[in-house]
């Protein structure tokens, strides 16, 4: 199989990813999270489809699988950003105001409040964390774990010895 | 195979190179400079990688069979540091959800009081950072003590608004 037909195979799956994310999201059907999930199986059965009319040796078939898997991160990530990004809200709330806003305007606009309200929603919709009478504990612990491997990435990259329990005021 | 290991590889010899030179000193608009540094190193070792293969007795067999084959490494490395640069910004900044998952499973089977959460992640930890890197990176300047958007800033949030409105989606945060 030629190497711009794989490229070609690879991009046409994540081509059908896409188109199926956004209908399914136009849909109404899925919520963001179920659009992004199925879009991506439907994208990988494209790819299956298209390799099985050839027969390859497996390193073959893996490398176009990982630059699909990296190809769905990606999108996956481009998604999250404009769905929880503060930074992408708060670049739109400045958009929507063409003379410019104040630090307190901007955060009447989207303050903490909002912010953790909106996080904290998200959260228990999606069974990460149980509220009862005002406190919050476990029910979940699959973000928990996202949030240890990123901790352990801060270390390694950025040589962080350990984490703080709170992060501090001034961090980036 | 050798498709497979120099993706693999090219993407490793970056990422290592990442780490060096953070822990030197992390550079103040550190995305783009991520960006740059991993496409750079990239490129840097599969030209190295191709011209090895023509100089080096026997190194020829490590090496992809010919350019279509170095292109799909090339591009498996690029998407590999594509995922990374993604995945990035929440190993910067800390990502307030995992903060708070993580501020509730430290306090264990009784759990953490949401007014205890709300008193901590006030608006100088959740807000002002984020500010900041709105300047730092260029999205945003100050006029006066009005912050407006920068042509680079206006053009994200037209991006991303566009894109939400294609999925039929509001305004997220």
């Amino acid at each position: 199989m030629n190497a711009l037909v794989h490229l070609g195979a690879v991009a046409a799956a994540a081509a059908v990813n896409l188109v199926a994310t956004v209908a399914l999201c136009r849909s109404g059907r899925q919520r963001m999270l179920g659009a992004m999930a199925w879009g991506a199986a439907i994208g990988f059965a494209a790819l299956a489809a298209l390799g099985a009319t050839v027969s390859l040796p497996l390193a073959d078939r893996l490398v176009d699988v990982l630059t699909y898997a990296c190809a769905c991160y990606v999108f996956v990530h481009f998604n999250n950003m404009g769905e929880t990004a503060r930074r992408v809200r708060l670049v739109r709330e400045l958009a929507a105001a063409p003379s410019g806003l104040t630090e307190p305007e901007l955060v009447a606009r989207y303050g903490a409040r909002e912010m953790i309200d909106r996080r904290l929603e998200r959260l228990v919709d999606s069974r990460q964390i149980r509220r009862d009478g005002g406190r919050l504990t476990i029910a979940n612990p699959s973000v928990l774990w996202m949030a240890r491997l990123i901790g352990l990435a801060k270390r390694v990259v950025l040589g962080e010895r350990r984490e703080r329990a709170w992060p501090r005021a001034s961090a980036r | 195979m050798n498709t497979l290991a120099c993706g693999l590889g090219w993407f490793a010899v970056a990422f290592v190179a990442h780490v060096l030179r953070w822990r030197i000193a992390r550079p103040a608009a550190s995305g783009q400079a991520l960006i740059r540094l991993m496409v750079a190193t990239i490129l840097l070792a599969a030209a190295t990688t191709w011209f090895a293969g023509r100089v080096v007795p026997g190194a020829a067999a490590l090496v992809p069979a010919n350019a279509g084959e170095a292109l799909r490494a090339l591009v498996l490395a690029l998407a590999l540091a594509a995922s990374w640069v993604m995945t990035y910004p929440a190993v910067e900044v800390e990502s307030p959800t995992l903060v708070m998952v993580k501020a509730i499973a430290d306090r264990g089977p009784g759990g953490l009081a949401e007014a205890e959460l709300r008193q901590v992640l006030d608006e100088d930890v959740m807000v002002s950072p984020r500010i900041r890197d709105l300047l730092d990176e260029r999205l945003a300047a100050l006029r006066g003590d009005r912050l407006v958007l920068t042509a680079k800033g206006a053009a994200l949030a037209r991006a991303f608004a566009g894109w939400r409105s294609v999925l039929r989606l509001g305004m997220g945060g």
